[in-house]
């Protein structure tokens, strides 16, 4: 069941991300952007994932938004404009509507929220374990870094790699009048 | 880039990063060692890390960060990062265990100071590429000064276009194009179009 | 061990700030200089530091609070780089 603070906090992240879309200013549309980031990172730890909740505050107040008005500031942006938002197309808007309703009604056939290992594939026996063995096979007391480095310690050299090249890529494409 | 007028800097904004900065490295710091034991871990630290070199080049201008900052630390962070946790998972080899097994090490508790020497690899990472691409983004976003000529950059995109107003960041600045590299304070451009 | 009604006020508070913050967003919505929009964003990145608060609390888990010192940190560093975008274009940004 949904609890009166996962309601208002999903009316607020659907509202955000409606004006992100629909917002003809561009400065405007990442301030809007902002505030959806506060709600996921609150809607984290409402559901008990402190962690991600972390990395979103983190990375949403501190580097989105400076890296977005650094983008806009490279390129230009349009000011005066008369229109607040941009004009919605009706025939699409629906479409998109339709697609969505299709989606929900697939909803039910997922599992219920905490139902037992038995019926819920992803809080099966794999899951258990780790949250009743991470402690005595690794002494970290937070399960997530213990699955991180620990048990998918593969994964995690991966990405690293990966941030590693995509910043040595990003860097390469963009160094043109920077490093010099 | 040292001809370019120094940024006129607000002092309400240097006395709040003067006085936050220090905590905010110093939670970050915390962030990546505590992973273990409280939310966070590499990537958050490193991020948070890297918001003190936005802060304080919000504070005392991009450029003037940009020239403080020791470059080879910034390429060290990136590449010392992956180095170091390629380090770890490797040494596990040399005490005997599998790639990546770091309970091995000769060391008090080695599975949980190997995961924490791993978050730090993460987070030397992730706060240079972060860092890195801060500059990397705003450092161009800048009107290039004493540059061959190409100070003209993108301002023939000024012209209106679809009943509103191009604005780029420098209005007046195409009659100083083929003037060299002096141009020192095109400060308050007369564009008008502060909203 | 903090007892249930407590845990409730707790929860109360935050859904009625997470309401405040729904309504600001109207402003931010609606404002007509980019000031209001800034402003509206900043009280919005308060509410969430006093709401993650208030549910570390609720749920008697103090690491949230964690999260809630990563937004009084950086949410100002939010406020202040469109501030400056929009004030001093052709300044520093």
């Amino acid at each position: 069941m949904i609890t009166p603070i996962e309601a208002g906090l999903l009316v607020f992240i659907v509202a955000t991300a409606v004006m992100t879309a629909l917002l003809r200013d561009v400065l405007a549309a990442i301030i809007v952007f902002g505030g959806y980031s506060l709600g996921m990172a609150i809607l984290w730890i409402v559901l008990q994932a402190p962690d991600v909740g972390l990395t979103e505050a983190a990375v949403g107040a501190g580097v989105m938004t400076v890296l977005f008005l650094a983008t806009i500031a490279r390129t230009t942006r349009l000011t005066g404009l008369e229109a607040t938002t941009v004009d919605v197309n009706l025939p699409a808007a629906a479409l998109c509507v339709v697609f969505v309703l299709a989606v929900l009604t697939t909803v039910p056939a997922l599992p219920a929220v905490g139902a037992g290992p038995g019926e819920n594939p992803a809080f099966g026996e794999i899951s258990e374990y780790y949250v009743e063995e991470a402690y005595d096979d690794t002494h970290v007391e937070n399960v997530v870094t213990a699955v991180l480095v620990a048990y998918r310690g593969f994964d995690t050299f991966g990405e690293a790699t990966v941030v590693f090249a995509a910043g040595v890529g990003v860097l390469a494409v963009l160094r043109r009048g920077v490093f010099e | 880039m040292s001809s370019r007028r120094p940024y006129v800097e607000s002092p309400v904004i240097m006395a709040t990063v003067r006085l936050v900065a220090p905590f905010v490295l110093t939670y970050g710091i915390f962030v990546t060692l505590h992973g273990a034991s409280s939310p966070g871990g590499g990537f958050q630290g490193g991020v948070i890390a890297a918001a003190v070199i936005i802060m304080l080049s919000f504070a005392y201008g991009i450029d003037l960060t940009w020239e403080w900052i020791d470059k080879r630390v910034l390429v060290g962070l990136v590449g010392g990062g992956v180095a170091l946790f390629g380090a770890i998972a490797l040494g596990a080899v040399l005490f005997g265990g599998q790639f990546l097994e770091v309970g091995v090490y000769p060391i008090p508790e080695p599975d949980k100071y190997g995961i924490e020497l791993v978050e730090v690899g993460i987070g030397m990472t992730v706060a240079g590429v972060v860092t890195s691409l801060f500059f990397t983004l705003a450092r161009g976003a800048m009107p290039p000064v004493g540059e061959d000529g190409e100070s003209g950059r993108d301002d023939e995109g000024t012209a209106a276009t679809d009943g509103g107003t191009f604005s780029s960041e420098a209005p007046g600045s195409e009659e100083t194009g083929g003037d060299g590299p002096v141009r020192d304070g095109p400060d308050a451009p007369e564009g008008g179009d502060r909203a | 061990m903090i007892d249930v009604g407590e845990s409730t006020l707790l929860l109360a508070g935050a859904v009625g700030t997470v309401l405040v913050s729904v309504l600001l967003l109207g402003r931010a919505m609606i404002g007509p200089t980019m000031q209001d929009r800034v402003i509206a964003l900043n009280v919005i990145g308060s509410n969430a530091v006093i709401v993650i608060a208030l549910l570390a609390a609720a749920f008697a888990e103090p690491a949230f609070l964690d999260i809630a010192l990563v937004y009084a940190l950086l949410n100002f560093l939010m406020s202040v780089a469109i501030s400056k975008f929009t004030v001093e274009r052709g300044g520093v940004l």
